[in-house]
């Protein structure tokens, strides 16, 4: 008998040695709730270690940042994969077959008709590519009000604005993909703005690689759209969050009264297993720019990152997969008859996001294709300089308090700002629906005579 | 105190496990529809399956090539018909049909008639297709599906 | 954090839900239940839902059909009595003993349509916004016969609509306007060589039944045979037929796709009986009829009877009033004598054709009896253009230049004893025609009497002054400090300058009738001052303009210029003339 319980305890330590070398082949940390579980969860993980160990408490609060930049990111993830499968059932191609279908646009029908599943994925693509425009501009929004674009990260603005410009020229190349219509006139008259600009025929001429829409422009806005763009985005999304990293996380103001701290209560207490009580533990591994609060004086505000922050990001990935899914279920993508030169819709109407400079162009072509996109793409841009400038010239050195909504202090520029953005608004409203047959005025609650094409 | 822990510890557990087994079942059940999604369903080449009415079939003992297809039909009594491939198992030549059963003209493999490999390269016998009965008076014959040697449709 | 979880959970549970939805749409189609029904109805087992997709072959590449995963019984016999979408198709060549249409090798879309590659019912049919070939339903599917077939010549069996539409097409004068290659050649109206692959059936039906509803600027005229609703289909069916995009090439093309060489058998003698014909459109010994003047233009048999259309004037008396070159030449190109006219060019006529017509117009011989009353020579001879209320707003008189007189009470008055000679004589200038053929000078009596009995009523005791005209010597009227002023030959040097400054605003620097006034008066319109015809007539003396300036024109918008010297008038009449003179340029 002993024989046999000694056989099964060797087996069972033998099992266990083997799951224990199998377990720490996949992970490098056990599953215990000790801060140093924790902090290896978090970086001994490729996808994770991009956030830090510990996090501030304020971070993972809705109010901070409503996860406007990280729905953002998602929408590029989205877009990425569905774009890849769009991208097995597509040409970009004119070539007219016997059924007088430019072969780009017979593909658009394979998808929604015979492709498994492929209606949905390319309602997926289009509404998120018009969601990522939307709350690029919405995160780009409270980034400003919160005045988090200042202290340090002036250059993580600038990054930011050309990811937004990316985020337009990548909506825009891929409209023109399904080689309707809607996507044709639409390009056709963004392109024509373009032409106002100085120097944007060039500029036209070698994104079109023709004198006017065509075969040669479906190619380039395909690698375009499906390469170069990306590309570069990638490449500057890794910049973008890099330096937020650098710049000691999210913004916000310094812990040192009681009365900003966000209570126990809210988070559960800190467990901390480390020997340095207050301070925070990834200092030893790198060094961090920027003011920090003297060792002992702060008030420890900080908290583990695994598991709140990967939950909550976790949640904000579901919940935009979960309002997208409903939208492209319920909302079929827009697919008007195939792309005929010889047609004009009438309206012709550029994507919703130039909607804007369209309708400034129709009182102005000076002014709203070239002054005002202007300073949007070059005011906004280098917004945080010009701030600087300002004060430094004027010698109003004021105290800048990073991450604080609606600062007192920042009131004229947010005021300022939030105009610029109704009035981008106003724009865009009057274009999409108060826009008819000759860019006359029309009212959406009339119902107009209908006209065929 | 341990008890209340150990409940909330339990309920978290379960909402977790919820939520993760829903997210596991849409993420296979997005990866079966990929794969749905990245299967064919229509064919844009010469389609595998072709349909024949009954009133062109051949006469009794006789054969007619359908050359486009690569098969041909045999009929061997009133009721009974086959359908066999005239693509070599060599190295996928059209074979010809001459008087002691089919030769490649490629490398010389040599088929009974039948499709048994009498001679030459050839590793296997010629695929005998299956034929399907399709509503109004017509036979499906389908070059992706093979079936054993001798088996004969029998017309309804 | 077991709030988190929570929300993590549900968030899960709504994603996994649109997941479901989502894959519940991509597999919940309707042409999976189609299929399920129909072998229901034929009592077999399922054997699973496919997609039958037809690759239909043409010289350059492929068309996708996917028709037939719907429309499963199409080519199934015994699926007749099934209902839609899984019924058998009816024969399409009748009588023949087997349809030489294989669905399983030319699909369905090759001859009706809509959007082949869907499989969705409403975007499949072309319902799609925009779509630019919606389903052609049953009969219509003719007009694509000619995707491989060239039914010309003899006719397609089957293609009856196509046929009947190619008749009216030559028929109803289509061709004078429109070209199609190989049928018709004319500049006046859009070609139609390629009016299947351009425009949608709804389209063509639409345009030939009201033509401004594509396009508002067109210039078609309404045809009265247009509420005939098959005739419009017919001509639809064949216009939607014009395609140049054919599926065939010569080589592999199934019956009939070699056009048959159409020679036009040509009208080599005149004869009244051949004019007859081309004027009805309709064939004569052989020759294909391109007529059809009827389409447009009405004519009294000998009994008075009014037949034909309402577009152009009335070609009863035209012989008589214009005379056969002026008849011909309006054939040939109907903008030499009416400058704005809509009529088409018949450039190709020959000499034997044009004599043909001239010759039938001539037999055209009605009268009215010497007893005729006003209102009914009105109504025949003057109604076209002077319109029912002698407005001159008549139905042709948008297309005359100068437009027709209006007959208001104060003209009538002033100058009712110029009626008789421009009725006999006609106005030269003008498309008055002369009327001394047709007339009796009885009832032109009679019809000045109507015109007076109509309008005098409302001129009140209007009165038109009599002036001299002044000549050189005589002394001037505007002489109010009593200088003892003269008037000398007018010189045209200074009428130039006068014109420049009193005249140009209505009547335009060219003194044509075109000043930027001119468009806001709307009938009469300003005098064009340098048509010499109308200048030159005898009717038109220097005494007239002299009176027509001084004392403006009554009933026109022309007004007095008694505030002129008449010297300035002396100048500005030598002017007008030295404009038309046939000495000078």
């Amino acid at each position: 008998m002993d024989d046999l319980k000694q056989i099964t305890d060797d087996l069972k330590a033998r099992g266990r040695e083997f799951g224990n070398k199998l377990y720490y082949s996949f992970f490098r940390h056990r599953m215990d709730n000790t801060g140093l579980t924790k902090s290896k969860i978090m970086f001994s993980n490729v996808l994770l270690h991009i956030q830090p160990v510990k996090i501030h408490k304020r971070s993972v609060k809705f109010k901070t940042t409503m996860g406007l930049g990280l729905i953002t990111f998602y929408l590029f993830l989205i877009l990425a994969v569905t774009g890849i499968l769009l991208m097995f059932h597509y040409v970009p191609s004119t070539a007219i077959g016997p059924d007088g279908l430019p072969d780009a646009y017979s593909r658009m029908l394979n998808l929604r008709s015979n492709v498994f599943w492929g209606g949905f994925l390319r309602n997926m693509h289009r509404w998120a590519a018009h969601g990522m425009v939307a709350f690029v501009a919405l995160h780009m929004l409270r980034v400003y009000l919160a005045g988090a674009h200042r202290g340090g990260r002036e250059f993580n603005w600038v990054v930011g604005c050309i990811l937004g410009l990316l985020t337009v020229f990548l909506s825009y190349t891929g409209y023109l993909l399904p080689w309707d219509q809607l996507a044709f006139w639409g390009v056709k008259v963004g392109t024509e703005i373009a032409k106002l600009a100085p120097g944007g025929a060039l500029i036209r001429g070698i994104l079109l690689g023709d004198t006017d829409v065509g075969s040669e422009a479906l190619v380039r806005f395909y690698v375009l759209h499906v390469a170069v763009f990306p590309a570069i985005m990638g490449f500057l999304i890794a910049v973008h969050f890099f330096r937020i990293r650098k710049d000691g996380g999210l913004a916000r103001p310094a812990d040192t009264s009681r009365e900003k701290q966000i209570p126990d209560e809210e988070f559960g207490p800190v467990k901390n297993n480390s020997v340095f009580k207050s301070a925070r533990s990834y200092k030893l591994v790198e060094i961090v720019k920027g003011k920090e609060p003297k060792v002992n004086e702060e008030v420890d505000q900080m908290m583990f990152a695994w598991p709140k922050l990967v939950v909550r990001e976790l949640m904000v990935l579901l919940g935009t997969v979960a309002f997208l899914s409903m939208i492209s279920v319920f909302f079929d993508a827009p697919l008007e008859g195939p792309a005929d030169p010889n047609h004009p819709t009438n309206p012709a109407k550029a994507p919703w996001y130039f909607l804007g400079l369209q309708e400034l162009t129709s009182y102005d072509g000076f002014i709203g294709g070239i002054v005002i996109p202007g300073i949007l793409a070059g005011g906004v841009m280098f917004l945080p300089y010009v701030e600087i400038f300002l004060e430094t010239f004027t010698k109003t050195y004021r105290k800048n308090i990073p991450g604080v909504w609606f600062a007192r202090e920042r009131n004229l520029e947010n005021a300022l700002f939030i105009g610029m953005y109704l009035f981008m608004l106003t724009l865009i409203i009057i274009g999409v629906y108060f826009r008819g047959a000759n860019w006359e005025i029309v009212y959406p609650w009339i119902e107009q005579a209908g006209g065929g094409h | 105190m341990s008890d209340k822990k150990e409940g909330k510890s339990r309920r978290e557990l379960i909402t977790l496990g919820s939520a993760f087994g829903l997210m596991g079942l849409a993420a296979a059940g997005t990866g079966g529809a990929l794969f749905k999604y990245m299967m064919p369903v229509v064919s844009y080449g010469t389609p595998q399956k072709f349909l024949v009415p009954v009133s062109d079939l051949p006469d009794v003992g006789d054969e007619l090539v359908f050359s486009d297809m690569k098969v041909v039909i045999r009929r061997q009594s009133e009721k009974k018909i086959a359908a066999i491939s005239l693509v070599c198992t060599h190295l996928g030549c059209t074979v010809n049909r001459v008087e002691t059963g089919f030769q490649c003209p490629c490398h010389g493999s040599q088929y009974d008639t039948d499709g048994i490999v009498v001679g030459g390269p050839a590793p296997k016998t010629l695929p005998w297709l299956e034929i399907k009965a399709v509503p109004g008076g017509q036979v499906e014959i389908d070059t992706g599906t093979v079936l054993p040697q001798n088996s004969f449709f029998e017309i309804a | 954090m077991i709030k988190d979880y929570r929300i993590l959970a549900v968030l899960a549970l709504f994603g996994f839900i649109f997941f479901g939805l989502s894959m519940k749409k991509a597999m919940d189609q309707d042409w999976i239940k189609h299929q399920k029904k129909y072998y229901k109805q034929l009592g077999e087992d399922f054997p699973g839902a496919e997609v039958k997709q037809v690759n239909v072959k043409t010289p350059s590449s492929m068309l996708v059909d996917r028709c037939q995963t719907c429309h499963i019984g199409a080519s199934n016999p015994g699926a007749a009595g099934f209902p839609q979408p899984l019924a058998a198709h009816p024969p399409i060549v009748p009588g023949a003993e087997k349809d030489p249409h294989d669905f399983n090798k030319i699909g369905c879309a090759v001859c009706h349509d809509g959007s082949p590659r869907d499989l969705d019912q409403h975007l499949a049919h072309g319902g799609q916004h925009g779509w630019i070939k919606p389903l052609l339903h049953g009969k219509q599917a003719q007009a694509n016969c000619t995707r491989c077939h060239a039914p010309e010549g003899e006719g397609l069996a089957g293609a009856e609509l196509y046929e009947e539409g190619r008749q009216l097409f030559l028929e109803k004068a289509c061709w004078g306007c429109h070209t199609i290659q190989g049928i018709s050649s004319s500049s006046q109206a859009p070609e139609l060589t390629d009016a299947g692959g351009k425009f949608s059936f709804h389209y063509l039906e639409e345009s030939i039944v009201y033509p401004k509803a594509n396009d508002e600027n067109s210039k078609m005229p309404l045809f009265d045979w247009v509420n005939d609703e098959h005739k419009v289909e017919a001509l639809a069916v064949y216009l939607k037929g014009q395609q140049k995009n054919k599926l065939r090439s010569a080589e592999s093309a199934p019956i009939g796709y070699i056009k048959p060489e159409t020679k036009l058998a040509r009208i080599e003698t005149p004869s009244a009986d051949a004019g007859r014909s081309l004027f009805a459109g309709a064939p004569f010994e052989g020759s294909v009829a391109k007529g059809g003047c009827v389409n447009c233009h009405a004519i009294r048999n000998s009994d008075g009877d009014l037949s034909g259309g309402v577009i152009g004037p009335e070609l009863t008396w035209t012989i008589r009033l214009r005379g056969e070159e002026y008849v011909k030449d309006h054939i040939r190109n109907a903008r030499v004598h009416v400058p704005d006219s809509i009529m088409p060019t018949f450039k190709d006529y020959n000499e034997a054709e044009l004599d043909s017509v001239v010759q039938y117009l001539a037999t055209l011989d009605f009268k009215f009896g010497e007893t005729a009353n006003g209102q009914q020579l009105f109504d025949a001879y003057c109604v076209s253009c002077h319109g029912e209320n002698l407005d001159g707003k008549g139905e042709t008189a948008p297309l005359l230049d100068p437009l027709p007189r209006a007959f208001t009470p104060q003209f009538v008055a002033a100058y009712e004893h110029r009626f008789a000679d421009s009725i006999k004589n006609g106005v030269q200038g003008t498309d008055m025609p002369t009327w001394k053929n047709v007339l009796s000078d009885q009832q032109i009596e009679t019809l000045i009497g109507f015109i007076k009995e109509k309008t005098l009523a409302d001129a009140g005791d209007f009165k038109r002054l009599e002036v001299p005209l002044p000549r050189p010597g005589d002394p001037e009227r505007r002489d109010h400090k009593g200088k003892g002023l003269t008037i000398e030959q007018g010189d045209a040097q200074r009428g130039f300058a006068a014109f420049q400054r009193f005249c140009t605003a209505c009547h335009g620097k060219l003194a044509n009738g075109k000043g930027p006034n001119a468009y806001a008066l709307e009938h009469p319109l300003p005098r064009d001052l340098i048509s010499k015809p109308f200048m030159n007539q005898t009717a038109v003396s220097d005494e007239r303009l002299y009176q027509s300036i001084l004392l403006g024109v009554a009933g026109t918008p022309m007004p007095a210029h008694d505030h002129l010297s008449d010297q300035t008038i002396l100048d500005i009449i030598a002017f007008i003339r030295a404009n038309t003179t046939e000495e000078t340029k």
